[in-house]
């Protein structure tokens, strides 16, 4: 796959993300890296941080931490996120206190879409035991959220920390900027979806009274 | 390539390097790369700071 339609491709999602990140980050900077594989990985240019992946908020102390790794559809045509994690992470400390991570095809028991939460955990502790499973920390439980197609999103973890009052917005606006980039969001991942279940979309929009034919047959060869 | 006051930055990198940003933390860490592969397959980093690495280092793994 030639690297330029990589870095493209990864060049307009990381604008997209520039856009929810100039909310809570004075000069957000971030690096698109072809490694050479057929994947990219989007990530803050953490050189002045130290920490791979962290970029500093308006409030110091709490970093935002983040990786995208991704490559394109076998057409070439789309980005595919391979992998994300978007963190809460405390400088002094340099561990995600909460994690929405995404690792497609993570296992067959682990949800690829799901949520890592750091702290003091006793009475999950007691669900352990009473399971019978060895006690481990609670971090390491992968709490579902949202499935691979309409999984929780930088925009949604942003909001998160903008309405718990974490970080301190840099525009007063920022709900009207987050929910325009929501509806891209949704509008993107919608089409994905109805490529994926065609048959299905177009029985909706049947429904919906839309006039839907399916594409003609290719040639045979 | 900038918009508003951030920027994003294009590169083309050698897995190596990114390697390197990796082995920098499992040095911090006193763990192996081939033990960090090892308990990041199985699902078994208890090490929070190295778990945050794992998808990171995914992308040294395609193919291996």
């Amino acid at each position: 796959m030639p690297s330029e339609a990589l870095l493209d491709s990864g060049s307009e999602f990381a604008r997209g993300l520039l856009d929810v990140l100039e909310l809570i980050c004075a000069a957000p900077s971030l690096l698109i890296d072809d490694v050479g594989n057929g994947q990219g990985i989007i990530r803050p240019d953490d050189a002045t941080v130290g920490e791979p992946g962290c970029m500093r908020t308006t409030t110091s102390g709490v970093d935002l931490r983040f990786f995208y790794r991704y490559d394109l559809d076998p057409d070439g045509s789309y980005l595919r996120v391979l992998g994300s994690s978007i963190g809460l992470s405390l400088t002094p400390t340099r561990r995600c206190l909460l994690r929405i991570e995404y690792d497609r095809g993570k296992g067959p028991d682990l949800p690829d879409a799901h949520v890592h939460i750091d702290a003091d955990g006793a009475l999950w502790g007691t669900v352990l035991t009473l399971s019978d499973q060895p006690l481990r920390p609670l971090h390491t439980l992968h709490i579902p959220a949202g499935g691979r197609r309409f999984r929780p999103t930088m925009e949604d973890f942003v909001e998160f920390l903008l309405a718990e009052k974490f970080v301190t917005p840099t525009r007063d606006e920022w709900r009207q900027v987050l929910r325009a980039k929501r509806q891209e969001w949704e509008e993107t991942q919608a089409k994905a979806a109805a490529r994926r279940h065609a048959p299905a979309v177009a029985e909706t929009l049947r429904s919906l009274g839309w006039k839907v034919a399916p594409p003609p047959e290719p040639p045979s060869k | 390539m900038d918009r508003g006051h951030g920027r994003v930055q294009r590169r083309v990198v050698s897995t190596d390097e990114l390697r390197a940003d990796v082995d920098r933390v499992l040095a911090e860490e006193r763990m192996t790369f081939e033990r960090f592969v090892q308990l990041g397959r199985a699902d078994d980093l208890h090490n929070p700071r190295l778990r945050d690495l794992w998808l990171l280092a995914g992308a040294l793994l395609v193919g291996a």
